[in-house]
């Protein structure tokens, strides 16, 4: 196996850290939203979407292995469960 | 490593983690949430691709991220415009896209790595046109509820 000379994985690696502070903010609007309207279906969401953001910024591995596909299917499932607790949220 | 004849399935331990395969014995239960099947199939395509293609998975999750935010943002936020439920309407709507985007994301990515897999062109995706288009009718949807809340 080559080591990753480029910046591909650099620009790979930052893409994640870009989804965790996303999934963060995220998290920390939910946690707002849970606490103006006193709505524990939102801290839920909140604490998905913390998950999903600890996962994306956890390192990867810094050469040419692509991720694996779990981290992918864990991340999605995550926000897509916080996204339905929103729902319900909304809904309520 | 050789396996003695007649050996006991209490050595199977002995096999763990070397990679060789234990005669006679299936194998292991495999988790497909952990390795796909087609991770197996074709070959590995140009690592740059690859990871192009999870960058571009990434975004369409930043896009979700971002939908919920502001779903959370006109609940919050936004005063009660025109009809009475439309701001709720409003925020159910992007919330939804939100929580739709990341299951039809991953597919994507997964059909797109099979096709790299097999050296085939990359299937049209219409995810583009569909956010496209949802975008445009949420749009509508403002504006038409700010001319409500303007006439009265």
């Amino acid at each position: 196996m080559t080591r990753e000379r480029g910046l591909q994985s650099e620009r790979t690696t930052l893409a994640w850290q870009r989804t965790g502070l996303a999934g963060g903010v995220v998290a920390l609007l939910l946690l707002r939203e849970g606490l103006t309207f006193h709505a524990p279906v939102a801290f839920a969401a909140a604490a998905l979407a913390t998950l999903a953001a600890g996962i994306a910024n956890w390192p990867r591995r810094p050469d040419t292995h692509p991720t694996p596909a779990a981290r992918l299917l864990l991340v999605s499932c995550l926000v897509t469960g916080s996204g339905l607790g929103l729902i319900a949220t909304l809904a309520s | 490593m050789t396996v003695p004849p007649g050996a006991s399935d209490a050595l199977a331990p002995t096999y763990r983690g070397t990679g060789e395969q234990w005669p006679g014995r299936p194998d292991p239960p495999r988790l497909m949430i952990s390795r796909p099947r087609w991770q197996d199939e074709g070959e590995e395509p140009d690592y740059r691709f690859s990871l192009a293609n999870e960058r571009t998975f990434l975004g369409w999750l930043r896009t979700a991220l971002a939908l919920m935010a502001g779903a959370i943002a006109v609940s919050q936020l936004v005063p009660e415009m025109g009809l009475a439920g439309g701001r709720t309407v409003l925020g159910a709507a992007l919330a939804t896209a939100g929580t739709a985007l990341p299951a039809v994301a991953y597919r994507r990515w997964a059909r797109y790595q099979r096709a790299m897999r097999h050296g085939q062109p990359l299937p049209p995706s219409p995810m583009l046109l569909v956010v496209a288009a949802a975008g445009t009718v949420l749009g509508l949807l403002i504006l038409g509820l700010l001319a409500i809340a303007g006439f009265r």
